[in-house]
């Protein structure tokens, strides 16, 4: 975005706060937790308005369930338009384009997270996030919507909000707990993987910066990290559009690939968490893939209790926690390595240690607040009246709108995903990146069971 | 020497990026916090933090 004046060049950063979806996530996220304990506080509950579909096993229950509660499903609505819109018009898009592609996404994901209530829907692998992404993905290649509405189907603000309200479901002693565990994990398969994919597309004759580039796609956080790394160390933008197409091409494989793996192995929820928050590659993926196997995983014989969020947690504290962080420190390092090792291109990059801080990303700030919030609330409540009226009126409520905020996020995958717009993709990239696909997924698979599996599998009991 | 953020070579708008990587909005997004001031150079063809320079640096506007 550029402006003028006095005659002079001004452009207003991408990095002040009202330009990211970073900053309002955290800001939506924040004010719909903050609506739901001014709610609970005043006594009642916004369970009213955090409507979800109910279990069923026969048509009869589903129509009497909309016959009653379609003024609830309406009042969401309108309470997502306004916060979609508000925030997307904040972010340069119209409301007359972001309105009708929202109004769209919440009719479509009412009917799958409906389908996804089906008693047998796990008997025919209908899990709600997959059937989004498989909805979305016909939808768009069959070009059925004008491009237009795609100002709406923004997947990472939708998959930071519902991070930042995932946060408020749970406690910072079990963040405190884990926290650790997921950074020591992550940082050995961050560092292998990127070490594996850098040193095969180096030895496949590409050159260094786009072998970087395709290892912190591989490595640390997919598309975001191919696009910050790639500036860092100022990489050809082909390669950059090459690593991005790849990077997709496999996220979307894993977010079938791994769930249903998890499965044939019989992980623990939180095993299986761990493992998809090693190896996928972006966090809207995998936080599918995560829900996807959670939902598996719960209609498991045996299945602990909470094994749905069991494995979104493990996740979300593998990938976010343990490995997003870290971006701005790999554009640092990565871009002082390609200024004294790597061939002069005429540009001299000057990433320094604030760059870390402008790279991080802050929808975790958004998710330690609500964190912390939720723990206070649970201190000051006592653990007896937590366990019964606090998480039945305040944390359930927000627990389904962060369950509606993901399948936004999901079916966004789908729907902006169009197979006419990935780059055409080379052997050789594509050879050196699944080469560290093969490498993480064994080493993420060997770490999440044998070496810190007594963790993930306990994690939250 | 002055930054790419105020040559006219440097292209930091979303449009721009999402030109170059169409599929860039499925998986990620032209406004993450990750990205910070990157652009495009028009110069070079290539991704530019907004703190880079070089040599072709023209103070200036694109339109």
């Amino acid at each position: 975005m550029s402006d003028i004046t006095a005659g002079r060049l001004t452009r207003v950063p991408s990095t002040a706060f009202w330009k990211q979806d970073d900053w309002w996530a955290v800001g939506a996220g924040l004010a719909l937790i903050a609506l739901a304990y001014g709610v609970f506080a005043s006594g009642s509950s916004l369970a009213w308005l955090a409507v979800t579909p109910p279990k069923w096993t026969a048509l009869p229950q589903l129509t009497a369930h909309f016959a009653a509660a379609w003024p609830r499903y309406l009042a969401q609505a309108a309470l997502w338009l306004v916060v979609v819109s508000g925030a997307l018009a904040a972010l340069g898009y119209r409301v007359r384009s972001t309105a009708p592609a929202f109004l769209l996404l919440y009719v479509l994901s009412v009917a799958i997270f409906t389908l996804g209530q089906w008693a047998d829907a796990v008997r025919f692998n209908l899990e709600p996030p997959l059937v989004a992404l498989a909805v979305g993905l016909l939808i768009a290649n069959l070009n059925l919507l004008p491009r237009g509405l795609d100002a709406g189907f923004k997947v990472e603000f939708y998959i930071k909000l519902g991070v930042v309200l995932l946060g408020a479901t749970l406690p910072l002693t079990l963040i405190a707990w884990a926290g650790p565990v997921a950074l020591a994990q992550a940082s050995i398969v961050s560092i292998v993987t990127f070490g594996v994919i850098f040193a095969a597309a180096r030895a496949l004759g590409l050159e260094p910066r786009f072998a970087a580039v395709l290892g912190v796609g591989g490595a640390v956080c997919g598309v975001s990290a191919a696009i910050a790394i790639a500036a860092a160390v100022g990489a050809r933008r082909q390669d950059a559009a090459v690593t991005v197409s790849i990077v997709i091409l496999w996220a979307i494989v894993m977010i079938f690939a791994l769930p249903f793996a998890s499965h044939l192995l019989a992980l623990p929820a939180g095993v299986g968490g761990a493992w998809i928050g090693t190896s996928e590659f972006a966090d809207a993926a995998g936080i599918a893939a995560a829900q996807a196997y959670g939902d598996i995983a719960a209609k498991t014989a045996g299945a602990a209790a909470g094994a749905a969020d069991q494995s979104v947690a493990a996740f979300t504290l593998m990938k976010v926690v343990g490995r997003d962080v870290w971006i701005g420190v790999w554009a640092l390092v990565l871009s002082i390595v390609a200024a004294t090792r790597w061939e002069n291109t005429g540009i001299e990059t000057r990433i320094g240690a604030a760059d870390i801080w402008r790279r991080f990303p802050k929808f975790v700030i958004g998710f330690l607040l609500a964190s912390i919030f939720i723990t206070l609330v649970a201190q000051h409540a006592g653990h007896a009246q937590f366990g019964h009226a606090t998480t039945a009126n305040l944390v359930t409520p927000i627990k389904n709108l962060r369950t509606w905020a993901f399948s936004f996020g999901f079916l966004s995958i789908g729907l902006t995903t169009r197979a006419r717009d990935l780059t055409a993709i080379g052997a050789r990239p594509l050879l050196a990146f699944s080469a560290g696909v093969a490498v993480n997924v064994v080493l993420g698979l060997a770490l999440s069971t044998w070496v810190f599996g007594t963790y993930w599998q306990h994690l939250g009991q | 020497m002055n930054a790419c953020r105020t040559c006219r070579h440097f292209d930091t708008a979303q449009a721009t990026l999402e030109c170059f990587i169409p599929a860039i909005g499925s998986l990620s997004s032209v406004h993450a916090a990750s990205r910070a001031d990157d652009g495009v150079c028009a110069v070079h063809a290539r991704l530019v933090a907004a703190t880079a320079t070089c040599r072709q640096y023209k103070e200036g506007v694109i339109f």
